[in-house]
């Protein structure tokens, strides 16, 4: 099974202990385990959505249901990222439905990434492949893609898309063997 | 030959491009504060508004109150979050809480009554599809939110997905009227309400090409719309090769 990739600032430790906030208040724990997940999180709209920009104003959506739902949010860091990461999935939905609020706040990071687009777009497309992950019913092709690219385990991934563990091993392996049908 | 699992794996993680890399910490920090300043902000606001028609309610919450609640939260499972401005939900769509106890009762409240069945499809039949059995008291909740409208779009699906079925099984016996039928019910199923909320990409254009198809007793045609590739393989096995 694939392991999460490391995080690279490191700015966060492990923690499985549950705290418990009081109502409404978000504890430092929560506020440095978002901060540790937002360059994941962008990442995850980057790799989807087409326009760059567009990943700014769907991370600061993600982000502000973050905060307004702290009080529900898991404890522990392995069910708050796979809580981001179901919140991200809805607001991709959104994004791709072109109803993404354009958010002053996320300005700053927006001009970042239009200055950045023209070195890195595209450099790594392999069109074959996405092709073939097109022709993947949608929660299929979000089950490959966070096992593959953000590193959830199959069971975590399924719990992302609503999915039970063994639901989710089982359509996991047909998708995989569909994809490597088609290329 | 079908590619090796390892040349997939590798294929999928060169098609990663790690292009947020490029980003500053600096802005990353930037927009951590100031959605956290911007959410502070409307909480206090939103604290605000609830305290003054809290006190309205109180005014008025000998009669009116413990009806107007029931009927604004009538389940745990439920937020009260709805967002109206068409941001991070559909506009209208309240948020619902997964791990509520609740929670499978609320998704029972939302079956949409405007679905059309095929005869021999229960409306237990497409309960089961779209949320499953009822969760033991042994079964995990796993901690998330839905949107409602999330919820009964699975309804929609699940019922699009019997009249598929209806259709590929009406092909078979050579059933003309019943296939007409199942056609013409997919192309009503374009316009339900949920479908519409979340007509993304133009799923509802797809859906009434795929019933064009059919109601052109088109297998061919049908089978390469894909309509049933949301529908589970049971429901889908009329389309197979």
């Amino acid at each position: 099974m694939r392991q999460r990739p490391a995080s690279r600032s490191g700015r966060m430790s492990r923690t499985t202990q549950a705290e418990t906030p009081a109502p409404g208040t978000e504890t430092i724990h929560f506020k440095h385990a978002v901060r540790e997940l937002m360059p994941e999180l962008l990442r995850y709209f980057l790799r989807r959505l087409e326009d760059r920009e567009d990943a700014a104003d769907a991370l600061s959506e993600t982000l502000l249901v973050l905060w307004r739902q702290n009080r529900h949010v898991p404890a522990d860091d392995e069910g708050l990222r796979r809580w981001a990461f179901g919140i991200a999935r809805k607001v991709l939905s959104t994004a791709r439905r072109g109803k993404l609020r354009r958010l002053e706040l996320s300005d700053r990071l927006r001009r970042e990434l239009a200055v950045d687009s023209s070195a890195t777009q595209f450099t790594n497309i392999d069109d074959e492949l996405r092709s073939a992950l097109e022709q993947l019913s949608m929660a299929d092709r979000e089950l490959v893609l966070l096992v593959a690219w953000e590193g959830f385990g199959v069971a975590e991934a399924g719990a992302v898309l609503g999915l039970r563990p063994d639901a989710a091993r089982a359509r996991y392996s047909r998708a995989r063997a569909r994809l490597r049908a088609l290329l | 030959m079908s590619l090796k699992d390892e040349d997939l794996d590798q294929r999928l993680a060169t098609t990663a491009a790690e292009r947020a890399d490029h980003v500053s910490d600096s802005a990353l920090d930037d927009l951590f504060a100031r959605t956290r300043a911007h959410a502070r902000s409307n909480r206090k606001r939103r604290l605000g508004v609830a305290a003054i028609i809290g006190t309205f309610a109180v005014i008025g919450g000998v009669v009116a109150g413990p009806a107007a609640a029931d009927e604004v939260r009538k389940f745990f499972a439920q937020t009260g979050i709805i967002d109206k401005t068409g941001g991070e939900a559909a506009e209208g769509s309240e948020w619902v809480r997964t791990e509520a106890t609740d929670f499978y009762d609320l998704q029972l409240s939302l079956y949409p009554e405007y679905l059309s069945l095929p005869d021999g499809v229960a409306r237990e039949d497409i309960v089961l599809a779209a949320i499953g059995a009822r969760p033991g008291p042994e079964d995990v909740r796993e901690p998330g939110v839905l949107q409602d409208i999330g919820i009964q779009y699975s309804y929609e699906v699940a019922a699009r997905c019997s009249w598929v079925a209806e259709w590929a099984r009406a092909y078979s016996a050579k059933d003309d009227a019943a296939m007409t039928r199942a056609a013409d019910e997919l192309r009503l199923a374009a316009d339900w309400p949920a479908m519409q909320a979340l007509n993304g990409g133009g799923v509802a254009e797809y859906v009434r090409a795929a019933a064009d198809s059919a109601a052109s007793f088109d297998l061919q045609s049908f089978r390469a719309s894909t309509v049933g590739a949301e529908c589970a393989s049971d429901l889908r096995a009329g389309l197979a090769e």
